[in-house]
């Protein structure tokens, strides 16, 4: 089944020659106005412009070469010039948070865990060019919504007696070829998950037989005209765990009452759409998944995994034009809207669906997602990241580097590194920490991990402004969020067959070095003629020269004859003068 | 801009030296030997001029200072090889004359003309090496000069101007060294005159661009004119005239067994 | 060094040790050998050691020739080859090119 036909092996093709997008202006003013109106542009007449015209060059030299197999193997090369990385396995890291903090040394249920899942990354032709405001923003925006309004009735849900525990896990590198989700389908099975320990007080291991039912948030943005989101499920899925399935379409459905959103049930004949689950069904078939995405068969996204991807397109910058910047900021856009709605929806479904009983009317107005929380979310992430939510919420560390940042962050998921995240991991980390966390009392250099309980994770973040100064309060926050590595196991699997296929072997080249660095360069290119004729006229004035020259030496005697005569004969004549 | 061009322009600058190089003075070690040590001396100018012209802050950016002041160095600096090469003109001598086998002949130091001229080509070839071997390297991409406003002659000019720098060194060695060895001053200074002419005729080209090659000529034609000036003057003081130099080219045939 | 200024005696025994030293994988001694005593064994008028000088360089020459054949046949296969034998192919070199197969 062709999900995306329009756009299917669109960023495979060899186009055989580099393609640079310019994004800076004054790139691009030099590229149109130095260079091809001034040498190329063709005149009113249409007669082509005199030699020298303007070219460019573009250089895009990458270290690796034929896949990744071979790229891995020749960086172990020896050489006696040093160490000769030619590529890097992709990754980063993965963010879930679960609302149980069962330990190790207690039981944990089969099948007493829902996990909720979306994706954080997108991919793109060109380097950092890309919003990815369908792909995956959506997506990990409702889910992040509907954990905030969750968390606001954890209490409950906690007290509650066989309450199952909800997971949010958000998947990093799933646009190529679910790095995160194979990553952590894989730690389940070797039971390091979510906490590789094996002394002190740890969460409590969670695989595959604890997991009672998946629900995914893929595309959420590009609605039909009915705004309708579609369920889908995998026919496979249906035959083992036919009457499970239906409860988590109807509960599904039934949380949509009263709500602006509308949940069908897709084609059971249809296959499971490209998504994170797919690896959990590959390891386990059994486990009852839904995928909420906004299309039924084809994507209504024209522009997934691609730089048009705008938020301008899902209605989520539908600013008055004489907005300030920080009234924009606080204008719930219309997407806004519909993702708070799909938000509440699901949390009043997890709630249910843990507890095993519906909200209470009270609880189902508190399980409401706050709008405005969810269009400053698709502010910060899409338009600019210099807003007031990040900068409550990143560590004093990364501040400063916020107030400097203009355009989005990207959402490429980049080179694995086992210490460090980039920023998207990063700042969903921190909100999940706010979201769920709970302030304590420790200041900046407290806020630690604690020895004696590693269930919890401490953040300390900015916080908010306090008053009227540029001073903000400072928040130690203690939660249950953990990052968890994203990284193919092929990478991890001592011998594993790269021809097999089986994992992710998606690896980013190395590139650098003064004379292969990335670049574009511009320049003028003579007439043949006018190069030849200089050539031409070089060979002539060479061979000129080598026979004038030649004829002079042999006739030299007889040319400067004049020496000898008036200056005497050869015996006053001393070598030294 | 190109391998062509490339090439192109390093035989225009290095063609007739290499001939001269090739022909009169590769085949004697003792010539090599002075080529090296004059070129080594107008490095020696180089470097005084460099430093006179770091030295002086505020006059940095004015390119005629800097030309004037190097001319008179170089001059200085052809002087002193002049007194360092008379000086150890018997120690040479006695050098050539051990190896009794060897091509060396103590022709190169009766004729006073020789070593003139090779010094003079050592310090031309070393001037015309620096004057044009960044712009050969620049030359060797894959475009050429013109796209921030510059002439497209540029590199050719670069390279006629450094051949005749480097035939000028040559003319002038000869006369310089002659007129001190007969302690004729005004020749003296009619070289560095003409040194001093030849610099600030080069500052002309700075009003150059792509609309204007034209200035070019303006630069070009009288360093010609002044090459073949020195060449004649030089010529002359080697013992050569025209008279010679007919009788060379008619009778082509038969003349050298009398050497 | 000049020929025309040693002893007969002497070119033997360089021409015999030039000849020897090439069987340990040095084919360019047979090269110089053949060439620089080509005119002693070949243009000279005849002397006592021309025979056994001569069987030397025309060894030589053979050897040299047997060589250069093995080397141009090595090279040609291993330019065509080597991106065929992939990780043979790695192995067999000291320095892997970058960006390219």
């Amino acid at each position: 089944m062709q999900w995306n036909s329009a756009g299917s092996g669109l960023m495979r093709e060899d186009l055989g020659i580099p393609v640079f997008a310019l994004s800076d202006e004054s790139d691009v003013f030099k590229v149109l106005h130095k260079c091809f109106f001034k040498f190329n542009l063709r005149e009113k007449n249409e007669t082509a412009r005199e030699y020298p015209l303007c070219a460019a060059e573009l250089n895009t030299k990458m270290y690796a070469a034929i896949d990744t197999e071979t790229c891995l193997r020749r960086s172990r090369h020896f050489s006696f010039l040093g160490k000769n990385e030619l590529c890097d396995p992709m990754g980063d890291k993965n963010n879930h948070v679960t609302m149980l903090n069962i330990p190790q040394n207690e039981t944990r249920a089969d099948d007493s865990v829902i996990v909720v899942g979306a994706r954080l990354d997108s991919a793109s032709l060109f380097t950092l060019e890309y919003q990815a405001s369908d792909t995956s923003v959506t997506g990990f925006v409702s889910l992040l919504a509907a954990m905030e309004a969750l968390w606001k009735v954890k209490d409950k849900i906690r007290k509650t007696k066989n309450a199952k525990d909800i997971m949010f896990a958000f998947f990093h590198g799933e646009a190529y070829d679910y790095i995160g989700s194979s990553s952590m389908v894989y730690s389940m099975t070797q039971g390091t998950f979510p906490q590789d320990l094996d002394h002190g007080l740890h969460l409590h291991k969670i695989q595959l037989q604890h997991i009672h039912q998946l629900v995914e948030l893929n595309q959420v943005g590009y609605r039909d005209n009915e705004g309708s989101l579609w369920l889908h499920t995998d026919p496979n899925n249906r035959k083992t765990k036919l009457a499970q399935i239906q409860k988590m379409i109807d509960g599904l459905q039934d949380a949509t009452q009263g709500l602006n959103v509308t949940l069908q049930e897709a084609d059971a004949t249809l296959p499971l759409p490209p998504a994170s689950s797919q690896r959990f069904l590959m390891e386990q078939s059994d486990i009852p998944v839904v995928v909420v995405t906004d299309h039924q068969t084809q994507f209504t996204n024209k522009f997934y995994n691609s730089r048009l991807d705008l938020p301008e397109l899902i209605n989520a910058t539908d600013y008055s034009p004489d907005l300030s910047k920080a009234d924009k900021y606080d204008h719930v856009t219309k997407q806004a809207e519909l993702i708070a709605e799909l938000s509440t929806a699901l949390a009043r479904y997890l709630y249910q669906a843990s507890t095993g009983a519906a909200p209470d009317a009270t609880t189902e107005q508190t399980l409401t997602a706050n709008s405005s929380t969810v269009t400053h979310m698709l502010y910060c992430f899409l338009v600019s990241p210099n807003c007031e939510l990040f900068k409550e919420t990143v560590s004093p560390v990364n501040a400063e580097s916020l107030k400097t940042t203009v355009l989005p962050y990207p959402f490429y998921v980049g080179v694995y590194s086992s210490q460090q995240t980039r920023e998207l991991s990063t700042l969903v980390y921190s909100l999940m920490a706010r979201f769920t966390g709970d302030k304590v009392d420790l200041s900046e250099s407290d806020c630690k991990e604690n020895e004696n309980d590693k269930r919890y994770s401490y953040l300390y973040v900015q916080g908010t402004l306090k008053g009227k100064g540029q001073e903000r309060e400072g928040w130690c926050l203690k939660s249950l969020v953990h990052k968890s590595d994203a990284l193919s196991p092929a990478f991890i699997i001592d011998g594993y067959d790269w021809k097999s296929g089986k994992y992710s072997t998606w690896t980013e080249s190395r590139w650098g070095g003064e004379s292969d660095s990335i670049r574009v360069r511009l320049f003028l290119v003579p007439s043949k003629q006018l190069q030849v004729s200089i050539l031409v006229f070089g060979i002539v004035v060479l061979v000129l020269s080598l026979l004038i020259v030649y004829w002079c030496s042999i006739h030299a005697t007889h040319i400067f004859t004049n020496r000898l005569t008036g200056s005497g004969t050869q015996s006053t004549y001393s070598p030294m003068f | 801009m190109t391998v062509m061009e490339f090439f192109g322009c390093t035989f225009i600058t290095f063609g007739p030296p290499f001939a001269l190089f090739l022909f009169t003075i590769a085949r004697d070690p003792m010539r090599v030997i002075v080529l090296m040590a004059s070129g080594f001396f107008w490095l020696c100018a180089l470097l005084m001029s460099s430093i006179v012209w770091f030295a002086m802050v505020p006059l940095r950016d004015h390119l005629a200072f800097g030309v004037v002041c190097s001319v008179l160095l170089q001059e200085i600096f052809r002087f002193l090889f002049y007194k360092i090469l008379r000086k150890a003109n018997d120690g040479l001598l006695a050098v050539s004359q051990q190896t009794t086998e060897q091509h060396v002949t103590p022709k190169d130091f009766s004729n006073r003309h020789i070593m003139a001229y090779v010094s003079g080509l050592g310090f031309g070839v070393i001037a015309g090496t620096f004057s044009i071997v960044n712009v050969l390297a620049d030359m060797s991409g894959p475009g050429t000069i013109g796209i921030e406003g510059d002439s497209k002659y540029f590199f050719l000019t670069s390279a006629c101007l450094s051949l005749c720098i480097i035939l000028l060194h040559m003319c002038w060695g000869v006369i310089f060294f002659s007129a001190l060895d007969k302690k004729q001053w005004i020749r003296v200074g009619m070289v560095v005159t003409a040194h001093m002419l030849f610099a600030c005729l080069s500052l002309v080209n700075q009003a150059s661009s792509s609309d204007n090659s034209e200035v070019y000529l303006g630069s070009l034609i009288p360093s010609y004119l002044l090459l073949f000036g020195s060449g004649v003057a030089a010529f002359l003081t080697a013992g050569g005239s025209l008279v010679n130099l007919k009788a060379a080219l008619i009778c082509r045939r038969g003349r050298y067994e009398i050497e | 060094m000049d020929l025309r200024r040693v002893k007969n005696a002497e070119k033997l025994v360089m021409c015999r040790r030039y000849y020897l030293a090439g069987f340990f994988a040095l084919p360019f001694l047979w090269i110089v050998n053949s060439v620089w005593f080509f005119q002693e064994a070949f243009r000279k008028p005849q002397y006592t050691e021309q025979a056994e000088i001569k069987t030397y360089v025309i060894r030589s020459f053979i050897g040299s020739v047997i060589w250069l054949a093995i080397v141009i046949v090595w090279v040609t296969i291993f330019q065509l080859k080597r991106v065929d034998w992939g990780s043979t192919g790695d192995a067999l070199l000291f320095s892997i090119p970058h960006g390219s197969a």
